[in-house]
């Protein structure tokens, strides 16, 4: 497979992973903003763009509608949903005949209807339907992924793409909201259950976390949940499983075998994801864990393109 | 079925149909079908406009769903369109056909040879039958190809040529497409189409299959690897990228033939030879179908500031690594100054004269010509040699007089770069124009021929349509239009 079109596939489904992502994150803080009472709007709006690495728009620091508009719409920003979908679009684009035909209707779609929407004014962001959407929309696109495209090559840097973004996503999330919360010592009971609700949420992991632990909520448990749940498929472990699958059988696919460098990086951080308990993760300091392990993407992230995209010519033709 | 003189509807869908005194496709000078469209007009008789409109809509869809488009240059708001598409098919007889395949054959024949010979032994040029001048001040006369011999003596391996009809049914050269010609695409997407929405009508013509086209065109370019290639060569096709305007042609093509859609970033050169840049590795490339011009080819060799080649490329097909289709500088032979030529090359090299004519053709290079012109510019339809997809022309009938004082004063000013020609009486076809009534409206033919070992032209074609009334201009970056062409069988 030509290494421009594996690496178009790859970004396609990370700015569609990075899509969904970022609406999820706005809807769930618009929704806490209509109940929280301690963490002000203001603060809340300012780590929901650390979060999703958006830089604060030029207004007050509770306004709403301009803040979510800019991370929802704003063509300037890279990484606004708007962004996403449109540099996803163009990414398929360009590997037209590499795609279903399906697929990129679909995408083709979605792009021209968000497009649409996003100069019809800005007060939707505050509807909480316009982020349903958008998920729902991400949520079709892979399943036609999955159910239309040959599950060989083109499809493992797809897979790659998308579960690369997520493990990093949610360590992102983690590493700003834990933080955040467990510092906050003296909120009191009920705000500190609305805060790990929300952070659950984050990543849609209230109720699949409900049938493990039960609704008892507690900072390690959901750590434990959200970094080393072999099952749910947002956590960080579920996401380093399915990137080291997809590197393995990229491998195979492709006929170049994977790197030293890549075998270490991904072999490493899957086990330390498999063996880790949260007790130990909690002695070293979860801070430092979570650092480590946005390290290990992104190195997994520069080895892969080396190997198999942006390889050097000189060591090739050597 | 209701005869046309009591069914009111069939009335108004005909209603003004008046081609005047263009030869009509369709109908003979007292309006009746000609035998080979009887078929076809009795279907339309039996159908009413809303039929029509239904079977267009369903057709547009098609278009749209399957994201066939154009981008029209100059057009700010942009970017993408459907090709505008005309339901009716413009249907070819069987020995028409095997005349237009007889001559185009030649015609590719002599200009293959007449390639060779220009950038090698030049016989042609020191026996005066093509001035030497008019060669060499071609635009797209390549130096850098002087003595260089191409693989089996191949020059243009994928050619469209334009055929038009005049009044007395008799066809003619418009001109001939050397470089790049596109087109293709729509020439087979149209045939899916229309198989889609007038099923029984084309199993009963008994229509020839176009769809082919891929398959030979792989085994033409398969033909083309260098000799030190592997049994199966690998083939790819360069593309400018997403933002050229024939970039769903090119993905279109790559998919039907299987070969790898590249890019020029995609592409490297080391020590005369071109490899891809695949996740396996580099991989070695034995032909290159490029749908880039010549100027883009190689920054090293023609345009420096041209990010769309492969830098080095040029290097690779010197030393008969890599082959190109088609060949470097093919643009020479069909200048429409050169044009003017092509029947006197068909005597030189084939000794036999043309079998379709050329359109007469004024030089006005030639001080006798261009007093001509200059003096008949309303007359007369001006074309810049260089240029093609319709621009930089003047159509004299349909011009102002300001526009006539400007093409005099460049014409003047450089007569190399024009020629002028009679105003074409190009034959007409019926169109459903408006979702109301069927019109006459212009049309050309632009068949597809390949060469390798040996010569094949797909029966079939690309049928433009200047959609206008009354415009001359088929070009679909002027706003033409396509329709489906069907060869009997």
């Amino acid at each position: 497979m030509l290494s421009r079109t594996a690496d178009s596939l790859y970004w396609m489904s990370r700015y569609l992973e990075r899509a969904e992502h970022t609406a999820r994150m706005a809807s769930v803080n618009l929704n806490f903003m209509l109940e929280d009472t301690t963490s002000s709007n203001e603060d809340r709006l300012a780590r929901l763009l650390k979060v999703l690495y958006c830089p604060a728009p030029n207004c007050e620091p509770d306004d709403i509608v301009t803040i979510l508009t800019k991370i929802v719409f704003d063509r300037t920003h890279p990484n606004s949903v708007l962004s996403c979908i449109s540099i996803a679009r163009e990414n398929a684009r360009q590997v037209r005949e590499q795609v279903s035909t399906e697929l990129w209707e679909s995408l083709n779609r979605f792009f021209l209807e968000f497009r649409e929407l996003s100069v019809s004014g800005n007060h939707q962001v505050l509807e909480p339907n316009l982020y349903k959407r958008i998920i729902e929309s991400s949520f079709l696109l892979q399943g036609i992924t999955d159910a239309t495209l040959s599950h060989e090559e083109g499809w493992q840097f797809i897979r790659l793409g998308r579960f690369l973004e997520r493990a990093e996503a949610t360590t992102e999330m983690l590493k700003v909201y834990l933080q955040a919360y467990r510092l906050d010592s003296t909120a009191d009971a009920a705000q500190q259950y609305l805060e790990k609700v929300e952070i659950l949420k984050y990543t849609s992991a209230f109720e699949p976390y409900c049938k493990l632990y039960t609704a008892d909520l507690r900072f390690n448990w959901i750590a434990e949940f959200l970094i080393l749940n072999p099952d749910f498929p947002h956590s960080v472990c579920f996401s380093i499983r399915q990137v080291s699958y997809s590197l393995t059988d990229i491998a195979m696919n492709s006929g170049r075998p994977l790197s030293l460098a890549l075998l270490r990086l991904s072999g490493k951080i899957k086990a330390m994801l498999d063996y880790s308990s949260a007790d130990e993760i909690l002695e070293i300091g979860i801070e430092k864990f979570l650092v480590d392990l946005e390290k290990s993407c992104a190195a997994i992230h520069t080895e892969m393109d080396e190997l198999y995209i942006q390889y050097s010519i000189g060591t090739e033709l050597r | 079925m209701t005869s046309p003189q009591n069914n009111s509807d069939t009335l108004s869908l005909f209603g003004e149909y008046n081609s005047h005194d263009f030869y009509d496709e369709m109908f003979d000078s007292g309006f009746l079908p000609r035998e080979h469209y009887r078929k076809l007009s009795e279907q339309l008789y039996s159908m009413s406009a809303k039929d029509l409109i239904q079977k267009q809509q369903s057709s547009d869809l098609f278009f749209i769903n399957q994201g066939i488009t154009f981008t029209v240059y100059g057009d700010s708001q942009g970017t993408e369109k459907i090709i505008p598409y005309d339901l009716l098919p413009r249907i070819i007889k069987n020995d028409e056909w095997r005349y237009i395949e007889r001559g185009l054959t030649q015609r590719m024949q002599a200009l293959n040879l007449f390639l060779k010979d220009i950038y090698t032994s030049e016989k042609i040029i020191k026996d005066k039958v093509v001035p030497r001048d008019l060669v060499y001040s071609c635009k797209h006369y390549r130096t850098e190809m002087r003595g260089l011999s191409v693989p089996k003596d191949i020059y243009v391996s994928i050619s469209g040529t334009d055929l038009i009809r005049d009044k007395n049914s008799q066809f003619y050269v418009l001109e001939d497409n050397l470089r790049v010609p596109s087109g293709v695409s729509y020439m087979l997407t149209c045939r899916s189409v229309m198989k889609q929405i007038f099923p029984s009508l084309f199993r009963d013509y008994g229509v020839l299959p176009v769809d082919n086209y891929s398959q030979v065109l792989l085994q033409k370019l398969k033909e083309l690897a260098p000799k030190n290639a592997s049994d199966d060569p690998t083939v790819v096709l360069l593309s400018p990228g997403v933002f050229n305007s024939a970039y769903f042609e090119h993905t279109f093509l790559a998919r039907l033939m299987g070969v790898p859609l590249v890019e020029g970033q995609d592409l490297v050169y080391h020590n005369n030879h071109i490899f891809m840049r695949t996740t396996a590795g580099l991989q070695k490339v034995d032909v290159i179908y490029r749908r880039i011009d010549d100027d883009y080819v190689d920054p090293l060799i023609f345009r420096p500031d041209s990010s769309l080649g492969v830098a080095g490329l040029f290097n690779a097909y010197r030393a008969g690594n890599v082959n190109l289709a088609n060949a470097i500088g093919t643009g020479v032979a069909d200048d429409k100054a050169v044009y003017a030529f092509v029947p006197a090359m068909i005597k030189y090299y084939l000794d036999e004269d043309p079998i379709i004519p050329n359109v007469e053709t004024f030089l006005t290079i030639r001080p006798d010509h261009r007093e001509y012109v200059l003096k008949n510019l309303d007359k007369l339809v001006v074309k810049a040699v260089g240029e093609s997809g319709g621009y930089g022309m003047l159509i004299g009938p349909h011009s102002t007089k300001e526009q006539q004082e400007t093409f005099k004063g460049l014409i003047e000013k450089n007569p190399r770069n024009y020629i002028a020609q009679p105003t074409l009486s190009l034959s007409t076809s019926p169109c459903f124009v408006d979702g109301k009534h069927i019109e006459p409206r212009h049309i050309d033919l632009r068949p597809y021929i390949l060469s390798g070992d040996s010569t094949t032209i797909v029966p079939g074609g690309l049928t433009r349509v200047a959609l206008k009334k009354g415009s001359l201009v088929v070009n679909s970056s002027q706003g033409g239009g396509a329709k489906d062409t069907w060869v009997l069988g």
